[in-house]
């Protein structure tokens, strides 16, 4: 009697706390990437050049899809870093901003005062943001030169993280 | 503020003011239902009155209007962000622990219960006192005895 | 000169606590009075110093002193005086400072309270009472320490979480559930207490029941006070989402609710025990957890705090003291045999087992959804949500039951009960059952779970009722009195019992109020112009304009409505949304209007700068104003519990004579 009662609760005790302790290991806001090795969604939007921009046309080479707005701080934090990044492969990998709930106005402003080399597309419905499964900016996303989604960063991406995603997929810069 | 403005005038565009349908408004409401807010969390998108949910409802209402169903609606929202966007998890695998462990633990307490009550039965004398009522109503009684106590 | 003044307290406070464990668990082995003194003294100078210690932090907020880091994270120069009072439990570290001072007072009022009595388990209970004071006065100290000096004083802060300054319920709410959170230390000390002594006196029973129900009273209060915040505050018109934070504050009123009533079985039959305790425990190991859940970021919720390394410190204080519950449980509960027994299936202890048994089964549930996120992320990698629904789905047909029984347990006599006689008394509340749902149908509702849920609450609302006023029948009946004095009599006579069925009734009134605002919730989104109206149910909402109010730490747009029936203007409403400076996301302030026993409610979604355009979300419910009204009703039962019989002391004191 006596010994049941103590293996029944250290069953239930036991992998209580071990579950509790596990929780730490991860962001509770982490939502999880589901695109991850799926056709990316395509889209048609319009950049802020004036003109269209459709992902299926890019093609051929990887495309880095960064997700942001002038009114998230840490988006202005990694702008600078992408520039350089974007510069630094060239031809050969694909940078494209798409603006997250913020006004055409706003970021034209912004971009007036931190210069971009790549082109910015506009996502006024928020539809394309929600095809790729975002929760908030600034997120980050790899889609491989055949179309497919290879990598997420949500939040602050590094440039070793993207070092990493781009370096193995491209001969080194141009 | 004014995408904000152009996202309500696509709304707007779509449909008059006040939703008219209300048999659909009553279906598109109950997906929403179904889908987390991923930025609010813990919440359904047609609850939250945070952006990106309002953007998620217009997203489904556009997919309603296509003549999509609630199953393909679902679906296309699960894929890009995962089950774990449902917030009434599916019934297979671990997760029918979820479901059936609550009627389990249920079933299980009744059983001991029961077999409590009908080991203590067969005791000879009650142990403790004032059982045997005698009076004509054994309801009043039973008050009786308590306001007396 | 806060910040070394408040840490210098802190201190006190932990060794003062920890001198006390030490010292209240030899003493309660030795039985030593000397000893049992040093405890109490101990546990005066822990309250002293960790009351002192929130006034200094208080007076620190008060004063805009930035050299304190709680004061630089969560101050504003901005800020009225109400959000800076409520900025001390707004944020991680202040609200477990406050903690520690709502200990400090149940620890004095306890020690005070029993002084002269139960001398035999003072000391081992005041020891388990100040080895959880002395773990939050380490964390005070340590890890969650908010009263380190900035190397850098700031000349402003940022404020609150705009979220938590929103409403002035923030000035209760919190306040409530800590002091029902906290308070369930002493219950757990004085089972732990009753359990190292390996025995459980009658005597015990009093202060046990006694000081579970005051933190009990607090918790169901702070509960529906929280579903008030949320609904004026979050907007989406409702009360309660099955969040992680509101289910840590269910789970330990389920246990203790449960523990409320095995009392009454054991006391009157002297069984369940090992049970009766095991739910103490179990109510403030769900504190703890809950706390947890709230403080360490493991959860996804709209209130939690950010990540923050207590977490750990918290898991292993929660492990321990849950392997300790454990081993005292099963190192004594042969100590706890039943000395009585139940006689029958159909009798009003089966029927009390039974309600544990409903009690325990949801909370199980809620505990099962709300870690399963965990469970399914470690067993197969994925992440999945518990939501709504499903705590809906399996809440909704145990909290029936629990009406059902509510109904059932009091008409069920003690002991070995006559099947004839049973039925006869079921009559009446069968009958109110029937014409309760005649009624509702009649008056248009349709639907049939809400149909059997009013149904049910007529069912125990006549039970109730007539247990509350047939024993001042029967009294006048006998002793000839008019009808109100026999029923204070009763009441004088019984007040435990006649508190319980007053409880009962606020139950039954929140339960149906949220059937009927949960079955005719509507829901309209409309987008407007200035002068454009629509169309809720028979009301008829205007646009006039848009409006600012600037206030020192917001600004707050409104959008003014005038609300018609007809041609009739019955309300002007104004929802609005509020600009903060640390934070885009605006957040709203949605209007309620009650009328009819039916509240409109608006929330406002969106808003042109100028005010020329709104979305707006319009929601109709009924019923919702019963959550409100029920919190003094339920308050007043808990009181007519509460309230002390002339001859406790005499009784109590024999007890404790007899037993030193």
């Amino acid at each position: 009697m006596k010994w049941r009662n103590v293996i029944i609760a250290a069953l239930i005790v036991l992998p209580l706390i071990g579950l509790l302790a596990m929780g730490f290991g991860h962001d509770p806001h982490a939502v999880p990437f589901a695109l991850r090795d799926k056709p990316a969604p395509d889209f048609t939007l319009r950049t802020l050049s004036g003109g269209n921009m459709k992902l299926s046309e890019l093609r051929g080479k990887p495309v880095v899809l960064n997700f942001w707005a002038s009114w998230c701080e840490p988006c202005k934090y990694e702008h600078d870093m992408l520039q350089q990044a974007s510069s630094y492969y060239g031809e050969s990998v694909q940078f494209v901003g798409v603006v997250y709930q913020d006004s055409e106005e706003n970021v034209r402003k912004y971009l007036q005062e931190h210069a971009s080399v790549y082109p910015h597309l506009l996502d006024p419905t928020t539809a394309v943001a929600i095809d790729y499964g975002i929760s908030g900016v600034p997120e980050t996303y790899l889609v491989d030169k055949e179309g497919v989604v290879r990598e997420k960063s949500p939040g602050v991406i590094s440039s070793k993280e993207l070092r990493s995603w781009l370096d193995k997929r491209v001969g080194r810069g141009s | 503020m004014s995408w904000v403005v152009a996202l309500l005038m696509l709304a707007a565009d779509a449909e008059p003011s006040a939703r008219a349908n209300p048999a659909a408004e009553a279906e598109i409401q109950a997906i929403g239902q179904r889908l987390r807010c991923p930025v609010c969390q813990g919440m359904p998108i047609s609850e939250s009155p945070s952006e990106m949910a309002q953007a998620m409802m217009a997203r489904v209402r556009e997919m309603k209007a296509e003549g999509k169903e609630r199953d393909e609606i679902i679906a296309y929202f699960t894929q890009r962000y995962g089950e774990w966007v449902l917030l009434e998890p599916r019934k297979d695998g671990v997760l029918i622990l979820l479901w059936t462990l609550p009627p389990v633990v249920l079933l299980v307490g009744l059983f001991v219960l029961r077999r409590h009550v009908r080991r203590a039965k067969p005791s000879v004398a009650p142990v403790s006192a004032p059982v045997a009522a005698v009076a004509a109503d054994p309801y009043l009684d039973a008050v009786r005895r308590e306001v007396e106590q | 000169m806060h910040s070394l003044l408040g840490q210098a307290a802190v201190l006190l406070a932990l060794l003062a606590a920890s001198f006390g464990v030490v010292v209240g668990y030899v003493g309660g082995a030795r039985q030593s009075q000397r000893m049992l003194r040093m405890t109490e003294n101990a546990a005066y100078m822990f309250s002293a110093a960790m009351v002192f210690a929130n006034i200094v932090m208080l007076r620190a907020l008060l004063t805009h002193d930035f050299s304190v880091k709680y004061v630089a994270q969560v101050g504003s120069l901005a800020s009225p005086t109400w959000v800076t009072i409520v900025s001390l439990w707004s944020s991680l570290e202040g609200s477990i400072l406050f903690w520690g001072a709502i200990l400090g007072v149940y620890t004095a009022a306890f020690t005070y309270f029993n002084r002269e009595a139960y001398r035999e388990y003072m000391a081992y209970a005041l020891g388990t009472v100040l080895f959880v004071a002395a773990f939050f006065a380490l964390l005070v100290a340590g890890v969650a320490n908010p009263f380190t000096a900035m190397a850098q004083v700031p000349a402003d802060g940022p404020g609150p979480n705009p979220l938590l300054q929103n409403h002035i319920l923030m000035v209760i709410h919190p306040p409530s559930l800590y002091l029902g959170y906290v308070g369930m230390t002493i219950p757990f000390g004085i089972a732990v207490a009753a359990l190292l002594r390996g025995r459980l006196s009658e005597g015990w029973l009093k202060p046990l029941r006694r000081w579970t129900m005051i933190p009990w009273t607090f918790l169901s209060i702070g509960i529906v006070l929280g579903g008030w915040w949320a609904y004026e505050v979050l907007g989406w018109g409702g009360y309660w989402a099955w969040d992680p934070v509101e289910n840590a504050s269910l789970l330990p009123w389920l246990a203790a609710t449960g523990y409320l009533h095995s009392t009454v079985v054991q006391e009157r039959r002297r069984i369940l025990k090992a049970w009766t305790l095991s739910l103490v425990l179990g109510a403030f190991l769900l504190t703890i957890l809950g706390t947890f859940m709230t403080r360490s970021g493991v959860f996804n919720s709209v209130h939690s705090f950010t990540q923050s390394p207590i977490g750990p410190v918290f898991l292993t204080f929660l492990a321990l003291v849950m392997l300790g519950s454990i081993g005292l449980l099963v190192g004594r509960a042969h100590l706890l045999e039943s000395e009585g027994r139940i006689e029958a299936l159909v009798s009003r202890e089966s029927a009390f087992l039974l309600n544990n048994l409903v009690f325990v089964v949801l909370t199980f549930t809620v505990l099962l959804g709300t870690i399963f996120p965990l469970i399914t992320e470690a067993v197969r990698g994925t992440q999945v949500s518990v939501g709504e629904p499903y705590f809906n789905r399996m809440a909704v047909p145990i909290g029936l039951l629990m009406v059902f029984m509510m109904g059932v347990g009091p008409v069920l006599p003690w002991g070995k009960p006559r099947g004839a006689e049973v039925l006869r008394s079921f009559a009446v509340p069968v009958a109110a059952f029937a014409v309760v749902i005649a009624v509702c149908f009649a008056l248009g509702v349709h639907a049939w779970l809400a149909l059997f849920t009013f149904g049910l609450c007529g069912f125990a609302m006549a039970v109730t009722l007539r247990e509350m006023t047939a024993p001042a029948r029967e009294r006048q009946k006998r002793r000839g009195e008019s009808f109100f004095k026999a029923l204070a009599g009763s009441i004088g006579a019984n007040r435990r019992r006649f508190g319980g069925y007053i409880v009962h009734i606020s139950v039954i009134i929140i339960v149906a109020a949220v059937s009927a605002s949960a079955t005719y919730k509507t829901t309209t989104e409309a987008s407007l112009k200035v002068g454009d109206s629509f169309q809720v149910g028979e009301y008829t909402i205007t646009y006039d304009r848009g409006g600012l109010k600037k206030q020192p730490h917001r600004d707050m747009v409104l959008a003014h409505m005038t609300v018609k029936r007809g041609d009739e203007v019955i309300g002007y409403m104004a929802p609005a949304l509020n600009y903060y400076d640390n934070q885009r996301e605006p957040i709203g302030t949605p209007d309620v209007f009650t009328i009819n026993q039916k509240d409109l409610y608006l929330s406002l979604l969106s808003i042109e700068r100028d005010g020329s355009r709104i979305g707006v979300r319009a929601f109709t419910l009924p019923l919702v104003a019963w959550l409100w009204y029920a919190i003094p009703v339920l308050a007043a039962g808990s009181l007519t519990a509460l309230w002390p019989k002339r001859r406790v002391r005499e009784a109590t004191v024999p007890e404790g004579a007899a037993t030193t």
